[in-house]
């Protein structure tokens, strides 16, 4: 287990190195001088020349990386000049807003989907089952922010009733306030992670322990509860991992409907003001959360499926994940 | 007995042990997925038709020019002769909403060109051959599918500064790891198989396997994410636009309809609506026709 875990953990490793270079590497592609396009057409030759030496353009490439990597390991991200603030303050104070809409947003997935999950995959094929899937399909097919219009126009509103900042998130006040921009997210998203549930659970229903469960007289509620339904968490978990990239990305554009002050509005204002440390540092945060995310939920899985943790079992498994892969939306294979 | 055990119990090629519970059922249940998977393509087939008719009606002849604003028609409500109302600057919606459509399937087909030839290579590389390029392909997959999609759209707007063609390049990018992993999922199944191995004895080369033999079989399942490509094109294109960046301010596009209509929202409903309503219309469309397919190919890995 803890070679599993160790081999998953330097995978994590090369991935949020090579998530770095790719965001590193664009920088370096600006067309022109950077600093020109920072601070715009009106700076003189002076204060360019002072941009351009304060971030060390001229330098060679490798200094140059390694220059940013030592910033990042000190947790310095630079100093983003529409603000005329060190990145890691701005980005301290609007990150709470985002990472506790996500939250909400993925509770909100988790708390939809089991109950509807359990409920198509009674019957597959029923009546029942096709209705919620076409359902949570249809809504799949939203996107966000037409999701949180349509919402606004059925509830009548856009204010959320917001003070400004971090005082929105101290209270309970917070989960009726954030209901709708949560909700928004979260229907858009709910058909993946049911999708996955249900179909875990109509492929343990074949099993055979299943059959002798019943056999052995044990009631249906037992069945599904504690031997259906915790193995099917582990492909859920998985997915509810992969989810997470798409409930971010869903939490950017939402913040800009509700004019909610996180990493969203922030970073929308960083691209167009070309503000380059800051709009790195709001993608190197975001995609280093998911990455980690995912990695505990190997360490999840371990937990809830104690044959993952023995190696041998991988090979055996492979034949398992492999038909998974292709359920998971298009977003490819787990290993 | 023996008789009996042979019926219901037979081996797969990972050498395990399964039951079928009875053959009978299992047939029954293929002909009803079957079913579901026919109706779900007619019904993604028919909500494709609309988008369709008006783009061919967009060809031809448009009722009113989408431009040129008209202050004393603002903001009215649908009628006969504004089909979906007009906006804030009284330009009609029905004409806005109809021009703005070829850009955006111009978008989607030129994201899953890239995509989908870059990931057909790299998949079918990785999958047939294994080893280091699998690997990192893999892991450079994993770093861009850790990224949302919308933050590599941004980033490259960030850097190139607005356009088609940066939201064309970043968001095919972005599409490459999922074609890759389906694809590769897809090699990796068939090319253990037998008759690969024999291919390899008779001495057929690598890219005849790769061509002829292995990429016909996982053609249905490329159809199917190739669809589902689509519709996530439209939605990463149109959030893009919502948030005002990517395409340039003097292109139409849907989701920058929407970003105007929220200002006026409960003063005109219909002009937020409308576009919004084509996205979901093209976007379910194809989704139905993706899963259609997808059944398809399962229901012919079944038999």
């Amino acid at each position: 287990m803890t070679r599993y875990l160790l081999k998953k953990a330097g995978q994590m490793l090369i991935t949020l190195l090579l998530i770095v270079l790719i965001v590193f590497i664009m920088f370096e592609l600006i067309p022109g001088s950077p600093a020109r396009i920072m601070l715009g057409m009106n700076a003189s030759q002076e204060q360019v020349a002072a941009l351009e030496s304060e971030l060390g353009i001229h330098e060679p490439l490798p200094l140059k990386i390694n220059k940013y990597f030592v910033g990042l390991l000190q947790g310095d991200l630079g100093h983003s000049i529409h603000f005329d603030k060190s990145v890691g303050e701005l980005i301290n104070e609007a990150a709470p807003v985002t990472f506790s809409l996500a939250m909400y947003a993925f509770v909100l997935i988790i708390v939809l989907s089991v109950p509807l999950a359990l409920l198509a995959a009674r019957k597959q094929g029923s009546f029942l089952d096709n209705s919620i899937r076409f359902v949570t399909e249809t809504t799949l097919a939203i996107p966000p922010f037409f999701m949180a219009i349509i919402l606004m126009l059925i509830f009548r509103t856009t204010q959320l009733g917001l003070s400004s900042g971090r005082g929105n998130l101290e209270s309970l006040g917070f989960l009726r306030k954030f209901f709708m921009p949560a909700l928004a997210i979260a229907l858009s998203r709910v058909a993946m992670a049911l999708e996955f549930l249900r179909d875990a659970i109509i492929e343990q229903k074949k099993l055979f322990y299943t059959r002798a469960a019943v056999g052995k007289g044990a009631t249906k509620s037992r069945i599904l509860f504690f031997h259906i339904f915790r193995n099917s968490l582990v492909p859920y978990v998985t997915a509810l991992g992969l989810i997470l990239a798409e409930v971010f990305g869903g939490s950017i554009i939402i913040e800009q409907v509700f004019l909610l002050p996180g990493l969203g509005r922030l970073l929308v204002t960083a691209v167009e003001a070309r503000d380059f440390p800051l709009t790195q540092g709001i993608i190197i945060l975001i995609a280093t959360v998911v990455i980690i995310v995912n990695f505990l939920v190997d360490f999840i899985n371990q937990f809830i499926d104690p044959r993952l943790r023995s190696s041998d079992m991988k090979s055996t498994k492979s034949n398992f994940w492999l038909k998974l892969s292709y359920k998971l939306k298009f977003r490819g294979d787990v290993e | 007995m023996m008789k009996f055990k042979r019926k219901f119990k037979h081996k797969d090629k990972n050498n395990q042990i399964s039951f079928i519970p009875d053959a009978q059922r299992a047939y029954y249940r293929t002909s009803s997925i079957n079913k579901v998977a026919k109706l779900q393509f007619r019904i993604g087939f028919m909500l494709l038709l609309i988008p369709l008719i008006l783009f061919l009606i967009n060809l031809l002849y448009r009722p009113y020019d989408t431009t040129s604003m008209n202050m004393s028609e603002r903001f009215t409500a649908p009628n006969f002769s504004h089909w979906f109302g007009t906006d804030n600057y009284g330009r009609d919606i029905f004409t806005r909403v109809m021009s703005g459509l070829p850009l955006t399937i111009f978008i989607s087909i030129g994201i899953n060109l890239i995509g989908c030839l870059s990931g057909l290579l790299i998949g079918a590389l990785s999958g047939y051959y294994g080893g280091v390029v699998d690997y990192w392909g893999n892991r450079i997959g994993d770093a861009l599918l850790s990224i949302p999609a919308i933050l590599m759209g941004m980033l490259f707007v960030a850097t190139f500064g607005e356009g088609i063609w940066q939201v064309i390049v970043a968001l095919g990018i972005m599409f490459i790891p999922s074609y890759m992993r389906v694809i590769r999922s897809g090699f990796l199944e068939y090319s253990q198989r037998n008759f690969v191995k024999r291919l390899q004895l008779i001495g057929a080369s690598s890219g005849r396997i790769i061509w002829r033999h292995l990429f016909p079989q996982i053609r249905t399942r490329l159809m199917s994410a190739i669809a589902l490509g689509f519709a996530n094109a439209i939605l990463a294109e149109s959030s893009l636009s919502f948030l005002g960046l990517g395409v340039p301010m003097s292109q139409i596009t849907w989701g920058r309809m929407l970003k105007d209509a929220q200002g006026f929202l409960f003063q005109a409903p219909w002009s937020a609506i409308a576009p919004g309503l084509m996205i979901v219309i093209l976007v379910l469309g194809s989704f139905f026709i993706s899963n259609g397919l997808k059944q398809f190919s399962q229901q012919r890995n079944m038999t």
